[in-house]
Protein backbone atom coordinates (compact mmCIF):
# COMPACT_ATOMS: atom_id res chain seq x y z
CA UNK A 1 0.00 0.00 0.00
CA UNK A 2 1.31 3.45 -0.89
CA UNK A 3 0.51 5.24 2.35
CA UNK A 4 1.67 8.65 1.16
CA UNK A 5 -1.05 11.11 0.20
CA UNK A 6 -0.06 14.31 -1.57
CA UNK A 7 -1.42 17.84 -1.66
CA UNK A 8 -0.88 21.01 -3.61
CA UNK A 9 0.85 21.73 -6.88
CA UNK A 10 4.27 21.01 -5.39
CA UNK A 11 3.25 17.50 -4.38
CA UNK A 12 4.11 17.89 -0.71
CA UNK A 13 3.30 14.80 1.33
CA UNK A 14 0.05 15.01 3.27
CA UNK A 15 0.05 11.66 5.00
CA UNK A 16 3.08 9.47 5.67
CA UNK A 17 1.60 6.31 7.17
CA UNK A 18 -1.56 4.24 7.31
CA UNK A 19 -3.21 1.45 9.26
CA UNK A 20 -6.46 -0.44 9.29
CA UNK A 21 -9.11 0.80 11.70
CA UNK A 22 -11.15 -1.27 14.12
CA UNK A 23 -14.75 -0.41 13.27
CA UNK A 24 -17.94 -0.77 15.31
CA UNK A 25 -16.54 -2.96 18.06
CA UNK A 26 -19.22 -3.98 20.56
CA UNK A 27 -17.78 -4.17 24.05
CA UNK A 28 -20.57 -5.04 26.45
CA UNK A 29 -23.22 -2.33 26.50
CA UNK A 30 -21.04 0.05 24.51
CA UNK A 31 -19.81 0.26 20.95
CA UNK A 32 -16.55 1.77 19.81
CA UNK A 33 -17.43 3.38 16.44
CA UNK A 34 -13.76 3.78 15.48
CA UNK A 35 -10.67 2.50 17.26
CA UNK A 36 -7.06 3.01 16.27
CA UNK A 37 -3.79 1.47 17.39
CA UNK A 38 -1.19 3.65 19.06
CA UNK A 39 1.88 3.29 21.22
CA UNK A 40 1.69 5.13 24.54
CA UNK A 41 5.01 5.79 26.25
CA UNK A 42 8.49 5.14 24.87
CA UNK A 43 8.23 1.37 25.08
CA UNK A 44 5.52 -1.16 25.77
CA UNK A 45 2.58 -2.66 24.00
CA UNK A 46 0.38 -1.16 21.32
CA UNK A 47 -2.88 0.21 22.71
CA UNK A 48 -6.29 0.13 21.10
CA UNK A 49 -7.81 3.58 21.62
CA UNK A 50 -11.14 5.17 20.80
CA UNK A 51 -10.63 7.66 17.96
CA UNK A 52 -13.04 10.42 18.93
CA UNK A 53 -12.86 13.51 16.75
CA UNK A 54 -15.78 14.96 18.73
CA UNK A 55 -13.90 14.83 22.05
CA UNK A 56 -12.18 18.03 23.14
CA UNK A 57 -9.62 16.18 25.23
CA UNK A 58 -7.83 12.88 25.10
CA UNK A 59 -8.17 10.70 28.18
CA UNK A 60 -5.77 8.33 29.92
CA UNK A 61 -6.71 6.22 32.93
CA UNK A 62 -4.50 7.12 35.90
CA UNK A 63 -2.80 3.74 36.18
CA UNK A 64 -1.75 3.79 32.53
CA UNK A 65 -0.45 7.35 32.90
CA UNK A 66 1.64 6.26 35.88
CA UNK A 67 2.96 3.20 34.07
CA UNK A 68 4.25 5.28 31.15
CA UNK A 69 5.59 8.03 33.45
CA UNK A 70 3.31 10.68 31.99
CA UNK A 71 4.45 14.03 33.34
CA UNK A 72 1.89 16.24 35.08
CA UNK A 73 2.30 19.74 33.62
CA UNK A 74 1.28 21.41 36.87
CA UNK A 75 -1.89 23.11 35.71
CA UNK A 76 -4.91 23.23 38.02
CA UNK A 77 -7.41 20.36 37.78
CA UNK A 78 -9.76 20.36 34.82
CA UNK A 79 -13.40 19.32 34.88
CA UNK A 80 -14.95 17.57 31.89
CA UNK A 81 -18.31 16.01 31.17
CA UNK A 82 -18.59 12.76 29.24
CA UNK A 83 -21.07 9.97 28.65
CA UNK A 84 -19.85 8.59 31.99
CA UNK A 85 -20.64 11.80 33.88
CA UNK A 86 -18.51 14.55 35.39
CA UNK A 87 -14.78 13.97 35.89
CA UNK A 88 -11.93 15.98 37.35
CA UNK A 89 -8.41 15.31 36.15
CA UNK A 90 -5.01 16.77 35.48
CA UNK A 91 -3.23 17.39 32.18
CA UNK A 92 -0.10 15.30 31.57
CA UNK A 93 2.28 14.91 28.65
CA UNK A 94 3.69 11.65 27.34
CA UNK A 95 5.07 10.13 24.13
CA UNK A 96 2.42 8.79 21.75
CA UNK A 97 2.73 7.29 18.28
CA UNK A 98 0.14 6.39 15.66
CA UNK A 99 1.41 3.02 14.46
CA UNK A 100 1.53 2.21 10.77
CA UNK A 101 1.20 -1.30 9.39
CA UNK A 102 4.22 -3.00 7.92
CA UNK A 103 4.73 -1.73 4.36
CA UNK A 104 2.21 1.09 4.92
CA UNK A 105 4.62 3.95 5.58
CA UNK A 106 5.85 5.25 8.92
CA UNK A 107 4.56 5.87 12.42
CA UNK A 108 3.79 9.43 13.51
CA UNK A 109 5.12 10.36 16.96
CA UNK A 110 4.20 13.31 19.15
CA UNK A 111 4.58 14.67 22.67
CA UNK A 112 0.91 14.26 23.44
CA UNK A 113 -1.15 15.81 26.19
CA UNK A 114 -4.18 14.20 27.75
CA UNK A 115 -6.43 14.45 30.73
CA UNK A 116 -5.51 11.86 33.35
CA UNK A 117 -8.55 10.58 35.24
CA UNK A 118 -8.66 8.45 38.39
CA UNK A 119 -12.03 6.79 37.87
CA UNK A 120 -12.42 6.42 34.13
CA UNK A 121 -14.50 3.38 33.16
CA UNK A 122 -13.90 3.76 29.44
CA UNK A 123 -11.05 3.10 27.03
CA UNK A 124 -8.14 5.35 26.17
CA UNK A 125 -9.57 8.24 24.15
CA UNK A 126 -7.74 10.18 21.45
CA UNK A 127 -9.43 13.57 21.14
CA UNK A 128 -8.71 16.93 19.58
CA UNK A 129 -6.56 18.95 21.95
CA UNK A 130 -3.14 17.55 22.72
CA UNK A 131 -3.31 14.85 20.02
CA UNK A 132 -5.47 15.12 16.90
CA UNK A 133 -4.88 18.86 16.48
CA UNK A 134 -1.38 18.16 15.12
CA UNK A 135 -2.03 14.99 13.12
CA UNK A 136 -3.66 14.92 9.70
CA UNK A 137 -6.16 12.09 9.44
CA UNK A 138 -7.93 10.77 6.36
CA UNK A 139 -10.53 8.06 6.91
CA UNK A 140 -11.17 5.53 4.16
CA UNK A 141 -14.26 3.40 4.86
CA UNK A 142 -13.14 0.88 2.24
CA UNK A 143 -15.49 -1.92 1.31
CA UNK A 144 -16.68 -2.41 4.90
CA UNK A 145 -15.60 -2.71 8.54
CA UNK A 146 -12.74 -5.12 7.81
CA UNK A 147 -11.38 -2.88 5.08
CA UNK A 148 -11.51 0.57 6.66
CA UNK A 149 -8.23 2.35 7.16
CA UNK A 150 -6.80 5.66 8.28
CA UNK A 151 -4.01 7.67 6.70
CA UNK A 152 -2.02 9.94 9.01
CA UNK A 153 0.81 12.44 8.91
CA UNK A 154 2.22 15.31 10.95
CA UNK A 155 0.94 18.83 10.27
CA UNK B 1 -15.67 33.28 41.65
CA UNK B 2 -17.86 31.06 39.48
CA UNK B 3 -20.22 33.95 38.85
CA UNK B 4 -17.28 36.12 37.89
CA UNK B 5 -15.85 33.48 35.57
CA UNK B 6 -19.31 33.14 34.04
CA UNK B 7 -19.33 36.85 33.33
CA UNK B 8 -15.83 36.71 31.85
CA UNK B 9 -16.66 34.03 29.32
CA UNK B 10 -16.42 35.41 25.83
CA UNK B 11 -15.04 38.74 27.00
CA UNK B 12 -12.03 40.34 25.37
CA UNK B 13 -9.24 41.64 27.57
CA UNK B 14 -10.80 45.11 27.96
CA UNK B 15 -14.02 43.43 28.96
CA UNK B 16 -12.16 41.25 31.47
CA UNK B 17 -10.70 44.32 33.17
CA UNK B 18 -14.10 46.03 33.26
CA UNK B 19 -15.76 42.95 34.70
CA UNK B 20 -13.10 42.65 37.40
CA UNK B 21 -13.94 46.23 38.34
CA UNK B 22 -17.64 45.34 38.54
CA UNK B 23 -16.76 42.71 41.13
CA UNK B 24 -14.66 45.10 43.19
CA UNK B 25 -11.32 43.61 42.14
CA UNK B 26 -9.07 46.56 41.28
CA UNK B 27 -6.86 46.00 38.29
CA UNK B 28 -3.98 47.24 40.46
CA UNK B 29 -4.27 44.12 42.66
CA UNK B 30 -2.16 42.16 40.24
CA UNK B 31 -2.04 38.83 42.07
CA UNK B 32 -5.82 38.73 42.42
CA UNK B 33 -6.30 39.64 38.79
CA UNK B 34 -3.99 36.90 37.55
CA UNK B 35 -5.70 34.29 39.71
CA UNK B 36 -9.05 35.27 38.27
CA UNK B 37 -7.74 35.29 34.71
CA UNK B 38 -6.15 31.86 35.30
CA UNK B 39 -9.52 30.58 36.57
CA UNK B 40 -11.08 31.96 33.41
CA UNK B 41 -8.50 30.15 31.26
CA UNK B 42 -9.31 26.96 33.19
CA UNK B 43 -13.01 27.43 32.46
CA UNK B 44 -12.24 27.80 28.77
CA UNK B 45 -10.12 24.63 28.79
CA UNK B 46 -12.83 22.69 30.65
CA UNK B 47 -15.45 23.63 28.10
CA UNK B 48 -13.31 22.71 25.10
CA UNK B 49 -12.49 26.30 24.10
CA UNK B 50 -8.76 25.67 24.07
CA UNK B 51 -7.95 27.75 20.99
CA UNK B 52 -9.63 30.72 22.69
CA UNK B 53 -7.64 30.06 25.89
CA UNK B 54 -4.41 29.94 23.89
CA UNK B 55 -5.25 33.21 22.15
CA UNK B 56 -5.87 34.93 25.49
CA UNK B 57 -2.60 33.60 26.94
CA UNK B 58 -0.75 34.71 23.81
CA UNK B 59 -2.20 38.23 24.06
CA UNK B 60 -1.27 38.47 27.74
CA UNK B 61 2.21 37.11 27.02
CA UNK B 62 2.71 39.88 24.48
CA UNK B 63 1.99 42.45 27.21
CA UNK B 64 4.79 41.20 29.47
CA UNK B 65 6.07 38.19 31.43
CA UNK B 66 3.32 35.72 32.32
CA UNK B 67 2.77 35.19 36.06
CA UNK B 68 3.02 31.61 37.51
CA UNK B 69 -0.74 30.81 37.40
CA UNK B 70 -0.79 31.47 33.67
CA UNK B 71 2.60 29.94 32.94
CA UNK B 72 1.20 26.58 34.08
CA UNK B 73 -1.74 26.93 31.70
CA UNK B 74 0.55 28.09 28.91
CA UNK B 75 2.54 24.86 29.21
CA UNK B 76 -0.52 22.65 29.66
CA UNK B 77 -2.29 24.01 26.59
CA UNK B 78 0.75 24.19 24.28
CA UNK B 79 0.08 22.16 21.10
CA UNK B 80 2.28 19.08 20.73
CA UNK B 81 4.69 18.62 17.85
CA UNK B 82 4.22 15.63 15.56
CA UNK B 83 7.00 14.06 13.48
CA UNK B 84 7.40 11.14 11.13
CA UNK B 85 8.90 8.26 13.10
CA UNK B 86 10.12 4.74 12.35
CA UNK B 87 8.69 2.57 9.56
CA UNK B 88 5.47 0.82 10.51
CA UNK B 89 5.63 -2.72 11.89
CA UNK B 90 2.03 -3.39 12.91
CA UNK B 91 0.08 -6.30 11.48
CA UNK B 92 -3.50 -6.62 10.28
CA UNK B 93 -5.83 -6.02 13.26
CA UNK B 94 -8.69 -8.00 11.76
CA UNK B 95 -8.39 -10.94 14.15
CA UNK B 96 -8.11 -8.59 17.12
CA UNK B 97 -11.36 -6.94 16.07
CA UNK B 98 -13.03 -10.33 15.67
CA UNK B 99 -11.90 -11.41 19.14
CA UNK B 100 -13.16 -8.19 20.70
CA UNK B 101 -16.55 -8.53 19.02
CA UNK B 102 -16.99 -12.08 20.34
CA UNK B 103 -15.41 -11.85 23.78
CA UNK B 104 -14.95 -8.32 25.06
CA UNK B 105 -18.23 -8.20 26.98
CA UNK B 106 -17.10 -11.09 29.19
CA UNK B 107 -14.00 -9.08 30.20
CA UNK B 108 -15.70 -5.82 31.22
CA UNK B 109 -13.52 -3.68 33.44
CA UNK B 110 -10.34 -5.64 32.69
CA UNK B 111 -7.17 -4.79 30.83
CA UNK B 112 -6.67 -7.40 28.13
CA UNK B 113 -3.69 -8.22 25.91
CA UNK B 114 -4.21 -9.80 22.49
CA UNK B 115 -2.01 -11.16 19.73
CA UNK B 116 -2.85 -13.11 16.58
CA UNK B 117 -6.53 -13.09 17.50
CA UNK B 118 -5.98 -14.77 20.87
CA UNK B 119 -6.07 -13.58 24.46
CA UNK B 120 -2.60 -13.51 26.02
CA UNK B 121 -3.42 -12.09 29.45
CA UNK B 122 -6.12 -10.21 31.33
CA UNK B 123 -6.04 -8.42 34.66
CA UNK B 124 -7.83 -5.59 36.50
CA UNK B 125 -4.40 -3.99 36.98
CA UNK B 126 -2.48 -2.57 34.02
CA UNK B 127 0.83 -2.91 35.91
CA UNK B 128 0.20 -6.60 36.64
CA UNK B 129 -0.80 -7.25 33.04
CA UNK B 130 2.31 -5.67 31.55
CA UNK B 131 4.53 -7.35 34.15
CA UNK B 132 3.28 -10.78 33.03
CA UNK B 133 3.61 -9.84 29.36
CA UNK B 134 7.20 -8.72 29.94
CA UNK B 135 8.00 -11.97 31.78
CA UNK B 136 6.74 -13.91 28.75
CA UNK B 137 8.63 -11.66 26.30
CA UNK B 138 5.36 -10.49 24.74
CA UNK B 139 5.29 -6.83 25.75
CA UNK B 140 6.25 -5.51 22.31
CA UNK B 141 3.97 -7.78 20.32
CA UNK B 142 0.74 -7.46 22.33
CA UNK B 143 -2.16 -5.14 21.65
CA UNK B 144 -3.67 -3.88 24.90
CA UNK B 145 -7.17 -2.60 25.54
CA UNK B 146 -9.15 -1.67 28.63
CA UNK B 147 -12.64 -3.07 28.19
CA UNK B 148 -15.15 -0.47 29.41
CA UNK B 149 -17.16 -1.46 32.42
Amino acid sequence: VNATLYRGADGASWATGAARLLVEIDVGDQTLPLAIRCRIGDVGPVHIALLDTAASWSVLPRELAQAVSAEDVGAPPLVIRSRFGRHTGSIARFPLAFVAEEGWGSDVALDARALVLDEWPGPVVLGLHGVLEVVRLALDPGAGPHDACVYFGPV
Amino acid sequence: LSELVGRLEGAEIDGVVATLGDFGIPFADEDAVWLVVAAYVGSLASTGRVYEARRLISELDALGELPPPLLAWSDALRPPRAVVASPGRAGDPGRIADWLRRNAAAHAGLWIALADGALLESDPSYAALTERLAARGLLQTASVFRVPG
